[in-house]
């Protein structure tokens, strides 16, 4: 039987905000495209310790970007989603789909 | 524009300590980038990021802090005999007093005993993270100990309230020494370690 990688709400979350954002998925813009899309506030240590979580999981890899003048001289670490990353995103989403398939839910 | 520049140096260096120095770095910016949103959601944000990082990092491998903590036990319990003992030929405190009645004993003598605690902390914490400098993760080696000595507080006042030998001023003793004289000199002690270990010219960042 193939293993697969169960995702909690919050790395599913993150994990679709980084694809929104990609190429330019970073820290501060995945945090703010959360809270604006998603409608709720996101505590910096729950996102990082998410980002390096689906990292060591393979699910988003990392690179850095060149050091801007806003940022103290800090370089960017932009974020994508992997291979792995997009078939358990897929997977999850389809489980929810599938869960909520004749609820009719979303109508009201 | 100093204010700042302290800010992120304070914040990288901070988390430095957990992770990565690359991560820090980026880390770090992000918190600064995000300065509109003021500098109690800056302090807020690196509070949780630093708990969080080094929760996250005390999660796994046990039989590690396993291995840290006994290390860290036994390298604080030598810091501690050779303060105690440097004091004692120095002739500033004798070698009887016990630590926990530096609050009882007050003045100087109650001052030197807390200080020897601390002195333990900080020397550990240092050793410590040059002994952790290879895996950039320096607080995390003295994280198993300070669990410990801020688990071992409550624990003793419990066990004094069970066998009703709890008073407020011991109470006292295991609330403000236990944060005070053994965790906060350990982790200012690991940064210390850390700090330098960055600087030091025969560690390649």
């Amino acid at each position: 039987m193939k293993s697969e990688v169960n995702l909690g709400e919050f790395e599913q979350i993150v994990l679709l905000a980084i694809l929104r954002l990609d190429p330019a998925a970073y820290g501060a813009a995945i945090r703010h495209e959360i809270e604006s899309c998603a409608h709720r506030a996101v505590t910096a240590g729950a996102l990082y310790t998410t980002l390096m979580r689906l990292e060591h999981k393979q699910l988003v890899a990392s690179t850095l970007g060149d050091p801007t003048p806003e940022r103290g001289g800090k370089a960017k670490r932009f974020y994508s989603v992997t291979g792995a990353g997009r078939t358990a995103i897929t997977a999850a989403q389809r489980a929810y789909r599938s869960l909520m398939n004749g609820l009719e839910l979303l109508e009201h | 524009m100093n204010t700042e520049r302290y800010r992120l140096a304070l914040a990288e260096s901070l988390l430095r300590t957990v992770t990565s120095d690359a991560q820090a770095a980026s880390i770090a910016g992000d918190l600064l980038e995000d300065r509109h949103r003021g500098q109690r959601r800056f302090a807020t944000d690196l509070c949780t990021t630093f708990l969080g990082l080094s929760l996250q990092a005390l999660a796994g491998t046990p039989l590690r802090h396993a291995a840290w903590l006994g290390l860290t036990a036994c390298l604080w319990a030598l810091a501690y005999l050779a303060v105690r003992l440097g004091f004692a030929w120095s002739g500033w405190l004798a070698l009887s007093g016990h630590t926990g009645d530096c609050l009882a004993a007050g003045g100087v003598r109650g001052v030197l005993l807390a200080a020897a605690l601390a002195l333990a902390g900080l020397i550990t914490g240092t050793v410590t993270a040059r002994l952790a400098r290879h895996r950039r993760q320096t607080l995390t080696a003295v994280l198993p100990l300070a669990a410990v000595f801020l688990a071992a507080a409550p624990a003793l006042a419990l066990a004094d309230l069970l066998s009703g030998a709890l008073s407020w001023h011991c109470l006292l003793t295991y609330l403000l020494l236990a944060p005070l004289c053994y965790v906060l000199p350990l982790l200012l002690g690991s940064m210390l370690g850390s700090a330098a270990t960055r600087s030091s010219p025969l560690v390649t960042p």
